[in-house]
């Protein structure tokens, strides 16, 4: 091993000591502790690292943070009771029977807009992890979305047109395919594209003019065009969507 | 997962996830909501977690997941490249970075691309080894390493640069030594 070598292998090791016992780092130690030079240019490295890890280590936290975080478990689903072995049965006896009288309700009569709306915005704020495909290109994404029983013929806004495109997703929505496109705006902002069966609604959004709705964090727009219902959402006001229209 | 083991699990863990979410994002809102939501996540899935010593590593795993997914393509920070040619790096003291306080030293960090910046972030906060750097941002050990050494020379240039320009401020004469028009 030479100096160069030691020195790259030395950068990952961490100022506190922590790694002196880390078997991949030991001849790299050697090296420091019998060659002068890479020793004493090791002891500097680390002593820098550990002023920036005091100034890291400084860095205030939000007095409200703690208290937010716990707060918000309130509303996480608990683990308890259904995780019992003896319930299972009859839990998935309910759950069926259940499932199948929602589907008969839902086939009968058509799905609430404003219950998506409210499951889709819950949906962008705490379920958005990832998505199906991440690419700007439209081609991409109509086409990868017309095989994976997504809206590939979606129909967008001239302005929602031309905003950065980051990918898409497929979602289930009630036994419903919605399909999710993703668009950035300046900085981190985004906002997001719901696209669903018109048919699958009692009473879908009106053509033409959108209508804005505020839904939690999130101001909304939807409107139907043809066999689809739109819904556009971004955190803001009526101001931040307003502009696409 | 009961309560007192999720506060258990906050108290240990929350101070730290906010330090790496604020180096990686634009501002302290950004990052509280990268740190809620990483908990949040930890609530409805914590359970599965059987082995508990990883539960570090899945925190940060899953905030930094969620600052990518932000993030995605925002270039809002230019890359900060030096010439593929080694240079000695630049000569800073740990006096000088003592002297400096923690918001300059963090615009510093924000400065360099986060590719740099998240591995040299999660390595100063110390608590992580370069294996468990690697196993955070799912890349390979020598990846690791790479951007370690690439990150420091980085933050060493621009807290060298900081440093640099602080000297050339222009300093006002006392009045009694200005020159009379």
């Amino acid at each position: 091993m030479n100096n160069q070598e030691a020195k790259f292998i030395l950068q990952s090791c961490r100022h506190n000591g922590a790694d002196a016992s880390d078997p991949d780092l030991q001849e790299a130690l050697e090296h420091a502790r019998r060659d002068p030079e890479v020793g004493k240019w090791h002891a500097e490295e680390q002593a820098i690292d550990a002023s920036v890890s005091r100034k890291l280590k400084a860095i205030p936290i939000p007095p409200h943070l703690k208290t937010n975080i716990l707060a918000a478990r309130k509303v996480a689903p608990a683990v308890a009771w259904w995780q019992q072995g003896t319930w299972i049965a009859a839990a998935a006896c309910f759950v069926a029977l259940a499932a199948f009288s929602a589907f008969l309700f839902y086939q009968t009569s058509g799905n609430s807009f404003t219950a998506f709306r409210a499951d889709m915005t819950a949906f962008l704020t705490t379920r958005l992890d990832r998505l199906d495909v991440d690419t700007s290109e439209e081609k991409t994404i109509r086409t990868w979305l017309a095989s994976h029983r997504g809206h590939g013929d979606f129909v967008l806004p001239e302005r929602v047109e031309e905003l950065h495109k980051l990918g898409c997703r497929v979602l289930d929505w009630k036994g419903q395919k919605v399909t999710l496109l993703c668009f950035k705006l300046g900085g981190p902002q985004e906002v997001h594209l719901l696209v669903a069966d018109r048919a699958t609604f009692r009473q879908a959004p009106p053509e033409g003019s959108p209508q804005f709705e505020k839904s939690g964090a999130w101001m909304t727009a939807s409107w139907s065009h043809r066999d689809k219902v739109y819904l556009l959402a971004g955190v803001g006001d009526r101001g931040t969507l307003q502009k696409y229209f | 997962m009961d309560d007192l083991d999720f506060e258990q699990v906050v108290n240990s863990f929350y101070e730290p996830l906010y330090r790496f979410a604020i180096t990686l994002t634009q501002s302290e809102a950004d990052a509280c909501d990268l740190t809620q939501d990483t908990f949040f996540t930890f609530a409805n899935k914590g359970s599965q977690i059987r082995d508990r010593s990883k539960l570090k590593t899945w925190l940060f795993t899953t905030l930094h997941r969620k600052f990518l997914m932000i993030r995605r393509h925002d270039t809002r920070f230019p890359h900060l490249e030096t010439s593929t040619v080694d240079h000695e790096l630049p000569t800073i003291s740990p006096s000088m970075v003592d002297d400096m306080d923690a918001t300059t030293v963090v615009e510093m960090l924000r400065e360099i691309d986060e590719t740099y910046r998240a591995p040299l972030v999660l390595h100063y906060l110390e608590d992580h080894s370069y294996r468990e750097i690697a196993e955070i941002l799912e890349i390979p050990l020598g990846t690791v390493m790479s951007r370690l050494s690439r990150g420091k020379e980085l933050l060493r240039k621009r807290l060298a640069d900081q440093k640099l320009a602080g000297f050339r401020k222009v300093i006002p004469l006392p009045s009694s030594k200005r020159i009379s028009p």
